[in-house]
């Protein structure tokens, strides 16, 4: 009988074990939903107020804040709670520099302090609550449509699945739960960041605190104090952008009957 | 040289208030205008008024019945209707509007039944298919209710006045929208809604009689309210184009750089323009001058219901829209038509075009068409 070596024995073991270990622990952290890091630590109250702070310069236009939101919400097809805009900026007419730039401007609904939504909505069904997150409650709703004519960011549309009114909620559900919203956790260069403006130690508002000159929102005209605050944001784009609009636009084509996607 | 900035992807939202809502408006500002022609003739007897302002009684009544059915068909959830009045919100003019129209439509129904009574009795005397239903309705009553009448021609004509603030409200306060956001959009719509009203009436009137003496008056309501409309649209334009109104410069800025804007805003002044010369010479062919006054205030609204939501608050450029061919669009339209029309013969069927002669004083139920 051939000897074995103990302590070959005792390495061999371990190799294998550590390997067999290493795959299911690759395998748990990549399926297990862990916290996310700088989830909200605790369930949402009156004490909180929930804002987001977009990052513009850290944008790639990966849309994959767009298609998180569209799955974790069970959007129906061609509607979109947030989505980044993309456009085209002349940068030079010098030869020799750079001509064109792409600009990337995540939009949502800005879950104003002051929201024209909520003071049109003649039922009641379109509410801010205690947290401020602008909410539709779409058992109320009668899908007047008079929120979206009122919201001056066009976040809002008729959903063809439940004809009521549809926006963002900051995924509510998910922050009373712990976690951040769905853009957000998979925002690849942590451009969204989203948390407690009640919180001072929160990161939202220590970069709040940072970039204090630099903070800007959309359509500050009027005068609606929004919750989504933006770094980077140029002034061209803060309301309506003039410029020339996308070439190709297949509203009501396959499976974009409510809203059409615009793109060139 | 090109554009400084290009959009390559962004989002084209629906128009959420669609021909439904055109459609309602329409009609309800041609009902409420035809409630204020109906005064001069049947509340103040006014002789020349009497036949005018009885067949403007008429359509406020078709058109009123159906302007709330257009306006559920313009909800996405129409069955939840209720909630307007379950759930009230005293800070939405929508919500208020929906109970001005409860209000409006029974104060419009109450006044008719008090203003035709007199024709229902006649029809009930003379018998026939309608005969039974005409006594039920004037219940052997064949003289005219003074004071009765009065109280209820004073509450529609408040709820009329009610109505049309409501209408033009809804739009001035909703900033996010420059076309809306300027004072002359409630005016214009409840000239606009007047001068329909007219318009109708003098085309029924004309299509109903041949007297052209019947319309005069009516053509003078369409020549003035022309003329006033063309005033507005001038003092907005001066404000908007020199700077002295904001809110009219940023409707201005925002709404004309789109030509199918510009073309529709100027089809809509030339043919006020053309109204108003054809009104002041109270000449031509009524049917003709009626239809077109009412087809300007439906263009009117077309324009600020559609042109104003075809303007993006964000994105680049204009958003597209033309008329469906479905429900949404010319069937709806057809549709909408086809219950006025129902209506309308519906309740002729009891108050008789013919019954409602220029001989025929309210109350002389004896008078000859």
């Amino acid at each position: 009988m051939k000897k074995t070596d103990p302590g070959a024995m005792l390495t061999c073991s371990s190799r294998r074990t550590f390997i067999r270990e290493l795959s299911v622990l690759t395998f748990a952290l990549a399926t297990a939903p862990l916290p996310a890091l700088g989830a909200p630590s605790t369930i949402s109250s009156a004490k909180n107020t929930w804002a987001m702070l977009v990052d513009i310069r850290r944008c790639i236009g990966c849309q994959a804040c767009t298609i998180s939101c569209f799955q974790e919400n069970a959007m129906p097809e061609g509607c979109f709670r947030t989505l980044v805009a993309a456009y085209s900026i002349r940068l030079s007419e010098q030869p020799g520099m750079q001509p064109a730039g792409t600009y990337l401007l995540p939009r949502l609904c800005n879950h104003c302090d002051k929201p024209a939504c909520v003071s049109v909505c003649p039922t009641g069904a379109t509410f801010k609550r205690e947290d401020g997150i602008v909410v539709v409650n779409n058992r109320r709703c009668v899908g007047c449509a008079y929120c979206i004519q009122a919201c001056p960011y066009d976040a809002r549309f008729i959903n063809p699945a439940t004809n009521t009114t549809d926006k963002c909620t900051f995924c509510v559900h998910r922050i009373q739960a712990g976690l951040l919203p769905a853009c957000v956790e998979t925002c690849v260069g942590g451009a969204r960041i989203f948390g407690d403006a009640n919180d001072q130690n929160s990161q939202l508002r220590q970069k709040l605190r940072q970039y204090q000159g630099q903070i800007r929102v959309l359509q500050p005209q009027m005068n609606t104090t929004p919750n989504v605050y933006y770094i980077g944001l140029d002034e061209r784009f803060q309301g309506k952008v003039e410029g020339m609009p996308a070439l190709w636009s297949p509203q009501r084509s396959e499976g974009a009957s409510h809203t059409g996607m615009k793109g060139a | 040289m090109g554009p400084d900035i290009v959009e390559i992807f962004n989002i084209a939202p629906e128009i959420t208030w669609s021909l439904w809502a055109v459609q309602y408006s329409f009609l309800m500002t041609v009902s409420c205008g035809c409630v204020f022609l109906s005064w001069p003739g049947i509340v103040l007897k006014r002789a020349a008024w009497i036949l005018p302002s009885k067949t403007a009684l008429i359509l406020a009544m078709t058109c009123g019945i159906c302007a709330p059915i257009a306006l559920l068909a313009d909800l996405h959830h129409p069955s939840r209707f209720l909630n307007f009045y379950l759930h009230f919100q005293s800070g939405s003019w929508m919500a208020w509007g929906a109970c001005f129209i409860v209000f409006y439509i029974g104060a419009l129904l109450v006044y008719a039944w008090f203003a035709f009574m007199p024709v229902l009795a006649r029809v009930g005397q003379e018998g026939g298919r309608y005969a039974p239903f005409a006594r039920l309705l004037c219940r052997g009553e064949s003289e005219e209710k003074t004071r009765a009448l009065r109280a209820a021609a004073t509450a529609c004509l408040f709820a009329a006045i009610l109505i049309m603030i409501y209408t033009g409200a809804e739009f001035l306060f909703i900033r996010a929208r420059p076309l809306w956001n300027t004072i002359a959009i409630p005016a214009l719509m409840a000239l606009s809604g007047v001068a329909g009203a007219a318009g109708f009436s003098l085309a029924l009137l004309r299509f109903a009689s041949n007297s052209k003496g019947n319309g005069i008056v009516l053509s003078g309501v369409i020549a003035w309210t022309q003329a006033a409309i063309l005033a507005v649209v001038s003092i907005w334009l001066a404000a908007g184009l020199s700077g002295l109104s904001t809110p009219a410069a940023l409707a201005v800025k925002t709404a004309f750089p789109a030509t199918s804007f510009r073309l529709m805003a100027g089809g809509f002044v030339a043919l006020t323009l053309l109204i108003w010369l054809c009104a002041a010479r109270r000449g031509g062919n009524g049917i003709l001058l009626g239809t077109l006054t009412l087809c300007s205030a439906w263009l009117f609204r077309w324009l600020v219901y559609i042109g104003g939501q075809q303007m993006p608050k964000t994105g680049a450029g204009y958003y597209d829209y033309s008329l469906p061919l479905g429900y949404e669009g010319l069937l709806g339209m057809a549709g909408t038509l086809g219950l006025w029309a129902f209506v309308f013969f519906a309740i002729t069927c009891l108050v008789p075009l013919s019954h409602l002669g220029e001989n025929a004083e309210i109350g002389n139920i004896g008078g000859s068409s």
